[in-house]
């Protein structure tokens, strides 16, 4: 239909081809882009852009990113799931698409999947699953689920599980890992007891600093754990730290770890041990799969992007940091003819802290329009973004 | 008919009756009619029921993910090359290729996976010449790109 339809395909291609080339193509040496790159830019995006002026030099569009996958993504599709981004099945790994997170409290279908082992079978007695509590205690304890509800206050509250590699993608060199684009966040209501008050029940030593959580998964090799991670004590005795054995009112869905499972929130996901069974009390780091080396972890000073490194300097990494998203317009959304505002909203959230700001730009963060930031409505709780903001023309527009 | 034949035929005819009430026959409605549910029972049918939707749910779900797991790959899934069938061979037993063909490491990285894999996650040692094949051959296929989906590292150039 467009008459610049064939530039289109060459240069979307040439993007994902040769992406050096293409930029050569159409970034002039400054990096302004004008005449006929401008409107060969504009051609692939599907529309003019108004803002290209303040476009940083070598700036790819999101519109072409979008397309740049060799050959766009694959979807989930699984009964009780919504049509997530498929990122492997075998470990089952999927991510939410940014719109299907606006809800306020995340609907199971639109959980993210992370595993990094086999999915186990379903237990056939909820209520009879055991978790034990041992090591650095004085009195080690080995609890149904059902024992848990009598004998502890049960809590339900809004929290986040944010994989530790949300967001990775957008590295330059790729890192190791999963290539989460912003998806790997979801803020459902957990109800379960505190960890902390089971582990007063078993009777902390003075020696218990760390934890260490298993549970059933196995390994993708079938032998061992799938993964067990371990954190400092003082996140252990956090209010918001669960045992939790229900979501949204339910019983947890299979694949996000029933019938218990620990939700450590703000904190790297991994830690919230799905199919969670036990938890043992350390004077020491624990050293289970995914511990040390450099998964998990952060430098403690800055290292070259990509360089060779073992993690000797590595720190854990512990409260995740502060990221926002746009949740009510989804990517490539076209609006009519004549648009001049647009109302925004999406979620925002920064691990143990709280948002207090947050600011929108539509020309490539030339300028910014604050929003309004509702409190979140329990402590690790994603919090809601609202405002609106003015656009000059019709166009090509990315919301920044 | 004498008095003897009148008495055996009664005496049948009691038989008779009796085994048909036995058999429920006759007399059926003498049996009081059956309770109507009460509420606390419906409750808990109510909640019996849910609570087995909810296993078969769960049990669906474990084997729609192992399923998922089991989904043959084909080779050619990954880029035609020399070492292809080394790499598949190798690489996909405990996962599959989706983990490789996300990745672009250059030769460095890749060789480190290998002893990763290993010491982290049980791989058998890849040593010698299959290691050199396959180290070349995913160096080759899914080496480093320039930029990211965004654009390149300033700090980098
Ligand atoms: C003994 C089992 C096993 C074998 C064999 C194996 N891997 Fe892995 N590999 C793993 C596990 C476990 C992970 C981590 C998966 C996760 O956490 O999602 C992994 C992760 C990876 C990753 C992602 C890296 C990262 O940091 O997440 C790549 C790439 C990879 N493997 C490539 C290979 C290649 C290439 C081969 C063949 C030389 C291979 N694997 C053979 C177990 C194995």
């Amino acid at each position: 239909m467009r008459s610049s339809h064939r530039t289109e395909r060459s240069l979307d291609e040439l993007y994902r081809d040769d992406p050096e080339r293409a930029d050569a193509l159409v970034w002039r040496r400054r990096g302004v882009l004008k005449g006929a790159a401008l409107a060969a830019m504009g051609a692939a995006v599907g529309g003019a852009i108004p803002f290209a002026r303040n476009a940083p030099p070598g700036f790819v569009p999101s519109a072409l990113a979008q397309g740049a996958a060799a050959q766009g993504p694959e979807y989930l599709q699984m009964e009780g799931k919504a049509r997530l981004v498929l990122l492997g099945d075998r470990p089952l790994n999927a991510e939410t698409p940014e719109h299907l997170l606006d809800d306020d409290v995340t609907p199971a279908p639109n959980f993210f999947i992370r595993n990094n082992g086999q999915v186990p079978d379903a237990a056939p007695n909820a209520m009879a699953w055991k978790i034990k509590v041992e090591g650095e205690v004085n009195t080690p304890l080995d609890l149904s689920i059902g024992d848990l509800q009598q004998r502890f206050e049960v809590v339900t509250r809004r929290l986040q599980i944010e994989c530790g590699g949300n967001g990775r993608s957008f590295f330059v060199p790729q890192a190791r890992g999963n290539q989460w684009s912003t998806g790997a966040i979801a803020n459902s209501e957990w109800t379960g007891v505190r960890l902390r008050d089971v582990l007063r029940a078993a009777g902390l030593k003075d020696s218990a600093k760390f934890t260490g959580h298993h549970g059933s998964d196995l390994h993708l090799s079938g032998n061992g754990e799938a993964i067990s991670r371990g954190m400092r004590i003082e996140k252990a005795l956090d209010e918001d730290t669960l045992i939790a054995f229900r979501m949204n009112g339910q019983p947890i869905p299979q694949i996000h770890g029933a019938p218990a499972r620990l939700v450590v929130p703000g904190w790297p996901g991994s830690l919230s041990q799905k199919w969670f069974n036990r938890i043992e009390l350390k004077a020491q780091p624990h050293a289970g799969r995914g511990m040390g080396g450099t998964s998990y972890r952060v430098p403690t000073a800055p290292i070259v992007p990509g360089s060779r490194n073992d993690g000797a300097t590595f720190r854990d990494l512990e409260n995740m940091p502060v990221r926002s998203i746009l949740t009510n317009i989804a990517h490539g959304t076209r609006l009519p003819a004549g648009t001049r505002r647009i109302e925004v909203r999406g979620q925002a959230w920064a691990g143990d802290d709280t948002v207090r700001a947050d600011d929108v730009s539509v020309d490539f963060g030339a300028t910014w329009t604050a929003m309004t930031v509702n409190p979140p409505p329990n402590s690790h709780s994603w919090q809601r973004w609202r405002g609106a903001v003015a656009l000059p023309s019709d166009g090509y527009f990315e919301i920044w | 008919m004498s008095a003897g034949r009148l008495l055996a035929a009664g005496i049948v005819v009691v038989i008779l009756v009796l085994a048909a009430r036995e058999h429920g026959l006759i007399g059926r409605s003498e049996r009081p009619p059956p309770h109507p549910p009460t509420p606390a029972r419906l409750a808990f049918e109510a909640e019996s029921s849910a609570a087995e939707a909810r296993a078969a749910a769960a049990r669906r779900q474990a084997e729609a993910a192992q399923a998922l797991a089991q989904a043959p790959e084909e080779e050619s899934v990954l880029a035609e090359g020399p070492g292809r069938s080394e790499t598949f061979g190798y690489c996909t037993a405990c996962h599959n290729t989706a983990l490789i063909r996300r990745s672009a490491f250059d030769r460095e990285r890749w060789d480190e996976l290998m002893d990763w894999m290993t010491e982290k996650h049980g791989m058998n040692p890849l040593e010698g010449e299959l290691r050199q094949t396959i180290v070349d051959y995913l160096a080759a296929h899914y080496g480093p790109r320039q930029r990211g989906p965004r654009g390149g590292n300033p700090f980098l150039n």
